[in-house]
């Protein structure tokens, strides 16, 4: 018997119960079309997470104040809230000290008020180095970024986000208007483009000024020194690690503490990636085992029916056995059978995810991503499903004695 | 078509003309024998009780012979049937279907030979009631493995041998109860077997198709065929040329004469 005639004869087999046999390819539906939809969620999670951490810059290392622990949280520094200083940003930025780090842009950001006339906004005022532009990968749209010299003058300049602009000038150009923060007037001399806002921080909100100038004249007493954030840029993608080594080596003379001590954390993109998509896979993993439970719950669905089929078609069995059809030949057919209908049923579980795979993320608000790959192991998966749901009963079937199989009625 | 030399085909296939053994006097039994049974012994188990159905059975069986095996239900002839018909092995004893030692074999073995060297014709006639008369007639030569083609012209041509030509599309429900057991018939001869095996054929027809039915193995015998009718009536063994009578599982030899060996 050809696979021709095998495939003929399922088809006319599962079409002679067309109820039945949708009701049997359901249940691998929905198990198909939530494990897609599952998977795709957590893969759209994650992709608009690398994105995000991609796009904070190239070659990049983060270094915080605080140290993260394996099991105890967060360290804070020796009494103080920040740990890392002016000094040890321009330590870094000394070749001799790194020589693989290419730029360093520290930012002591506080939250302060900006007045444009009458408008009042409330952003983050980030005080930092002309090097903040390029490591950070970030452009102007508008005017220009301040410069080295207006960083050692303390300069009254700022380079605004396009939302602060937004919200203090509405549609005009802000370029050589002045806004104020605390005591000092500051001068807008660019806007940066925007970044895409992701939904931690908006990257499009803030007020970026020279270090000095923050430090000097808009910072308040103790938070002057203390610098949030030190963002370091590697010579190249293959010089990160020893970067990495070179500053946590600085910071650790200069800090006068061991790495078992340590009052600061440097972070790779590699790392926040691998900390951001850790929390995301779990969930991917837990939503994904319950769909595939509910594709167990399918196969056992046609197992059943299978089984079913295989009694109320006893005599059709035993004809076929005395016209010559050898056992083989029957537990293929009813395999064949079985992987049709789990085969079919998971065609129609991935036209049911795609469905909401395009539908879900205006609802959600989420990403949701089928791959090619993810799509085509899910029919796989439905086939084999199937053709595992078949083996028993097709066994039964194919060893089904002629005689008794012709005599049942 | 030269039945004849078709249905010897099959037998030359699996060695026949080698190996027929010698019989004592030529003039009464058959030239070819094609089915050959040597104290053939089937025993049942139900339960603890062990039931012996055929108790040392003999008989030889001729190229073109029309024989009828006749015997009251629970003499064993059904049993007898399933031993003819590969369906069931014996349990002691030979069994020779047209050259070959069928006793001993594996069930795909079985059903290989089932395929090829019998045609069956059973008492529900026992068609595929999804399927249209030719696709139910092609049945057997998509198991011997014949393509779809050469299965189409051989089922329209079996058909038309039993007066159904015009009959090739209709399903099983659409056909009279006569006309389905000559789709059967047809179906029986399609893969030119060396043995028809008829159970009870007439057993579910009235009396004119019937007599229709017998009309046909008539013909099919004065073709060449070899014919082996399974029956409980005497007039429908009648029909037949040569009848064995079988009781409590042994044949009745005063009855069934020459032949039974």
């Amino acid at each position: 018997m050809s696979w021709k005639d095998t495939l003929r004869t399922a088809l006319a087999a599962i079409g002679s119960h067309r109820l039945r046999s949708i009701l049997t390819m359901l249940g691998i539906l929905i198990g198909i079309a939530a494990v897609i939809l599952t998977v795709g969620l957590g893969q759209g999670a994650q992709a608009q997470v690398r994105d995000q951490i991609s796009k904070l810059g190239s070659n990049l290392l983060i270094v915080s104040p605080g140290s993260a622990t394996s099991s105890t949280g967060i360290r804070g520094g020796r009494g103080s809230a920040s740990t890392l200083t002016a000094r040890d940003a321009s330590a870094l930025a000394t070749h001799s000290v790194a020589p693989d780090v290419a730029k360093v842009a520290p930012v002591a950001s506080s939250s302060q008020s900006l007045t444009a006339g009458t408008t009042n906004w409330t952003t983050t005022i980030a005080g930092t180095t002309p090097d903040w532009l390029s490591v950070r990968a970030r452009t102007v749209s508008e005017g220009r970024f301040f410069t080295a010299p207006e960083l050692t003058n303390a300069a009254q300049v700022t380079v605004l986000g396009p939302d602060t602009a937004a919200e203090l000038f509405g549609g005009r150009s802000p370029i050589g208007q002045t806004v104020t923060a605390g005591n000092a007037t500051l001068t807008v001399i660019g806007v940066l483009t925007s970044a895409g806002s992701s939904t931690a921080t908006n990257d499009d909100d803030q007020a970026i000024v020279p270090m000095t100038t923050a430090a000097t004249r808009i910072g308040s007493g103790t938070t002057r020194a203390a610098i949030s954030t030190i963002y370091l840029e590697a010579t190249t993608q293959d010089t990160l690690t020893a970067a990495y080594q070179e500053a946590n080596a600085a910071l650790l003379s200069l800090h006068g503490v061991t790495a078992a001590t340590a009052d600061f954390t440097i972070a790779s993109q590699q790392s926040l990636l691998d900390t951001a998509t850790s929390t995301d896979r779990t969930l991917t993993i837990l939503l994904g085992g319950v769909a595939a439970l509910s594709l167990l719950v399918g196969g056992i669905g046609v197992m059943n029916i299978m089984l079913v089929s295989v009694t109320e078609r006893i005599r059709e069995i035993g004809l076929r056995k005395a016209l010559g059809a050898t056992p083989a030949v029957i537990r293929h057919q009813f395999l064949t059978e079985a992987g049709l209908l789990g085969f079919t049923g998971g065609l129609l579980g991935l036209g049911l995810g795609l469905a909401g795979a395009a539908t879900l993320p205006g609802v959600l608000n989420q990403p949701v991503t089928v791959s090619p790959l993810a799509a085509a192991a899910a029919v796989t998966v439905a086939l084999a499903i199937g053709i595992g749901a078949g083996v028993y009963p097709a066994s039964r079937a194919a060893r089904l004695a002629p005689i008794d199989a012709l005599r049942s009625e | 078509m030269t039945a004849w030399f078709g249905a010897a085909e099959p037998a030359e296939d699996a060695g026949v003309p080698a190996d027929v053994p010698a019989y004592e006097d030529a003039a009464e039994l058959p030239p070819v024998p094609i089915l050959r049974l040597r104290d053939v012994r089937k025993t049942y188990i139900s339960g603890q009780l062990e039931v012996e159905a055929l108790r040392g059975v003999s008989l030889a069986v001729g190229a073109g012979e029309y024989a009828a095996i006749m015997g009251p239900s629970g003499s064993g002839k059904s049993t007898l049937m399933h031993i003819l018909g590969c369906l069931d092995v014996v349990t002691s004893g030979t069994y020779e279907l047209a050259g070959t030692d069928v006793s001993g074999m594996t069930e795909t073995d079985l059903a290989q030979v089932r395929n090829r060297q019998i045609g069956f014709v059973f008492q529900q006639f026992n068609l595929l009631p999804s399927l249209p008369a030719w696709r139910n007639v092609e049945l057997p030569l998509a198991y011997a493995g014949v393509s779809p083609a050469e299965r189409r012209d051989r089922a329209m041509s079996s058909l038309e041998r039993v007066g159904l030509a015009d009959r090739v599309e209709h399903r099983p429900g659409e056909l009279s109860g006569g006309q389905q057991q000559r789709v059967a018939v047809a179906r029986a001869l399609v893969t030119d077997p060396s043995l028809i095996l008829a159970d009870e054929p007439t057993g579910n027809l009235d009396s004119r198709s019937s007599e229709d039915v017998l009309g046909l193995f008539e013909e099919l015998h004065a073709a060449g065929r070899t014919i082996v009718l399974i029956t409980h009536e005497a007039e429908v063994a009648a029909r037949a040329r040569r009848t064995l009578h079988i009781r409590d599982g042994q044949l009745d030899l005063a009855l069934s004469g020459a032949g039974a060996w």
